[in-house]
């Protein structure tokens, strides 16, 4: 039995959600925080006892903690938790034990960082992205032509995952779509757009994530729009049952060449635990969405075909940790 | 033993606030803004006061028992926004049970709302407030012109969190994109007249009164150098070597505040219909410009010094939110 000590982070923002709240009671609630990507569900309790403390808040302390074999760190976004992310680097320092996904490296998984580290790699389209913060709606279009970047781009708030909360800028028209959001110094990021449908006119959208470099599927979703996310699953595959079993096939037999990209990519991250979001194109090149570690493995909603694949990355977690932690 | 109970709740973000952990970095520790200490003075060998907090993902808690008095301590009627209709349709369904601040009421609090229900008072300046929702700049300017409303004009975004207002001040002749700061998705903001109450020496002055049952006790006066005061220590900046004056005049007002000098504050309390709130204001040739008045407030605010209040000054807030408690128990409900 290893000991395991979970990090996890308040937000800048130092607010934290309650996901439930049950008892009417302040010390009862169940809260989630944004920026940290919970794995306590995939913990194995047979194999390892964990301790999960929280970092960040209005009055930050560095805890003090027996020691332990290995230290996780699950904070993950350094666009929304940099202050807790920043207290990490700090905290782990005093620790001897190994760390995995070592806070200081997480700062490389910004959308804009991980192009500038990715887009050289061979097989692999990191789109162009840059990050700006805007104080009028005017300043868009000079700041996206100074970086040798045109129409079409995907406009979004930086900190913010999934496909809600972004637009596609297709030309001037579009500019008018912005006013949604507030330009008040704020971070945004312009995607150049790689229009990445198949030749049936579906989007894929795959999910890799990577293991101490070793790749595993953890889902392809399919559908007629070009902005996927969870809910997108209705629109063709839930219809369709071949869309099913193409994603079924994907996660039992992926392609192996994914597992040259899954571990070049590990080696410019040095990330132990991290995810990739990525379409793959009819001459097996990757087009990255994002990669980074904020990639939910467990959302609660999950059955049939692929608790296999779900299974196989928990086991691959654990065997990780208690490697690191036996040296 | 009578039992009070007090309904507090999470905002609609269902967000809360960490302040720190406990030195081991295992326990969060978190604050409610909602949680207003209100009847902590009461004598608890009389008074049993549970605390239900609402509000979150999944909201609708029960209390345990059935109460002889309920405490309505959301206070804010934009933040909360679900919360409070909750309570509102708790509050009709046990209307035998009195309330401190019936829900209703305290949707009279945005400023929208105040500015209708009070603008028809004479002795009083209520600076014309409308609640918009727009989708572009265009829509902005064009709601805010078919409001009635022009430049110079605070332009807030409705039910952030208490500390962090999402405010400008928009100044005439300036352009408006300025307000591009602003998004324009659907969600609500107040645009409020901006009505400059600096006074000839150069200080903005905002008074603080507490109407606690059918008392009003003196809570603040603020000098600043800024229009928009949030609180004791921001409002200060710049003042370093006129701090003794200003601090004597802050002084003065507390000692020497007669509700019979300010008629209108009475006025404002029964229009508000609300058993404990604050009322925020600035004095223009005596006449009252209203800035705000709210229940979310606490003369124990954490900003206030050690020694702000005299233990005369305490003991009759105290004895005021005794003598509020025993009059609404002995009222019963609606």
């Amino acid at each position: 039995m290893i000991r395991l000590l979970n990090i996890t982070g308040v937000p800048d923002t130092n607010r934290i959600a309650v996901t439930e709240n049950r008892y009417g009671d302040m010390n009862r609630l169940t809260i989630s925080m944004m920026g940290t990507n919970s794995l306590e569900a995939l913990f194995d309790p047979t194999r390892m006892q964990h301790t999960t403390i929280t970092l960040g808040g209005v009055e930050p302390l560095l805890p003090a903690v027996a020691h332990q074999d290995v230290v996780l760190n699950t904070i993950c976004d350094p666009d929304t938790n940099a202050t807790a992310l920043h207290q990490a680097e700090a905290f782990v320092q005093s620790l001897e034990c190994p760390i995995v996904n070592q806070p200081s490296r997480l700062f490389r998984t910004t959308r804009d960082a991980t192009y500038d580290l990715l887009h050289d790699l061979d097989g692999i389209i990191a789109p162009q992205t840059i990050r700006i913060a805007p104080r009028s709606l005017s300043e868009i279009p000079e700041m996206v032509s100074a970086a040798s970047m045109s129409y079409p781009y995907i406009f979004r708030s930086a900190g913010e995952h999934g496909g809600k909360g972004m637009v596609l800028v297709t030309s001037e028209a579009d500019l008018e779509k912005l006013e949604r959001y507030a330009f008040d110094g704020r971070d945004f990021y312009v995607i150049a757009f790689n229009d990445f449908h198949s030749d049936d006119r579906l989007y894929r959208k795959s999910r890799l994530i990577v293991i101490d470099g070793v790749v595993y599927p953890r889902h392809q979703i399919i559908t007629d729009s070009w902005n996927v996310h969870a809910e997108s699953r209705k629109n063709v595959m839930e219809k369709e049952q071949r869309y099913r079993e193409e994603e079924q096939r994907f996660l039992e037999s992926p392609p192996e060449f994914l597992q040259d990209y899954g571990q070049k990519i590990y080696e410019k991250l040095g990330l132990e635990f991290f995810g990739i979001d990525c379409s793959i194109t009819a001459a097996n090149e990757l087009i990255l969405f994002e990669v980074n570690a904020c990639m939910r493995i467990v959302t609660g909603g999950e059955g049939g075909y692929h608790m296999p694949a779900i299974e196989r990355i928990k086991t691959a977690l654990n065997t990780m940790l208690e490697e690191k932690a036996r040296g | 033993m009578i039992t009070i109970l007090q309904i507090s709740a999470i905002g609609d973000s269902n967000e809360i606030l960490m302040h720190s952990t406990t030195p081991d970095g295992l326990k969060r520790n978190i604050e409610i803004e909602g949680l207003n200490p209100l009847l902590r003075v009461l004598n608890p060998a009389r008074y049993r006061l549970e605390v239900l907090l609402d509000g979150g993902a999944n909201a609708g808690v029960r209390p345990l028992s059935v109460p002889q008095l309920v405490y309505n301590a959301i206070s804010e009627p934009d933040r909360c926004s679900q919360a409070l209709r909750r309570a509102e349709l708790a509050g009709k369904q046990n209307a035998a049970i009195p309330v401190i601040n019936r829900p209703e009421a305290i949707r009279g609090t945005t400023p929208e709302q105040l500015c209708r229900r009070l603008e028809n008072i004479t002795e009083l300046r209520v600076p014309k407030a409308i609640r918009i929702a727009p989708h572009s700049l265009r829509d902005t300017q064009k709601m805010i012109e078919s409001g009635g409303l022009k430049p110079p004009l605070i332009f807030k975004e409705s039910g952030t969190a208490p500390g962090e207002p999402n405010l400008f001040l928009l100044e005439e002749g300036i352009s408006w994109h300025t307000l591009e700061r602003f998004a324009f998705d659907g969600r609500p903001y107040d645009v409020i007249e901006f009505i400059d109450t600096r006074d000839s020496d150069g200080y903005y002055r905002k008074h603080r009164v507490y109407c606690i049952g059918d008392r009003l006790l003196p809570g603040h006066l603020i000098l600043s150098k800024q229009w928009h005061v949030t609180d004791d220590t921001t409002a200060h900046e710049g003042l370093e070597g006129d701090r003794a004056s200003t601090e004597e005049e802050e002084t003065r007002f507390l000692a020497r505040f007669d509700p019979q000098n300010y008629p209108v504050l009475n006025t404002i309390r029964q229009h508000m219909d609300l058993d404990y709130c604050c009322i925020d204001f600035a004095l223009n040739d005596d006449q009252i410009i209203l800035f705000n008045v709210t229940a979310k407030h606490h003369y124990f605010s954490a900003e206030k010094r050690e020694g702000y209040y005299s233990d005369v000054q305490i003991r009759a807030f105290n004895e005021a939110v005794e003598a509020m408690v025993e009059r609404k128990i002995n009222s019963g409900g609606v």
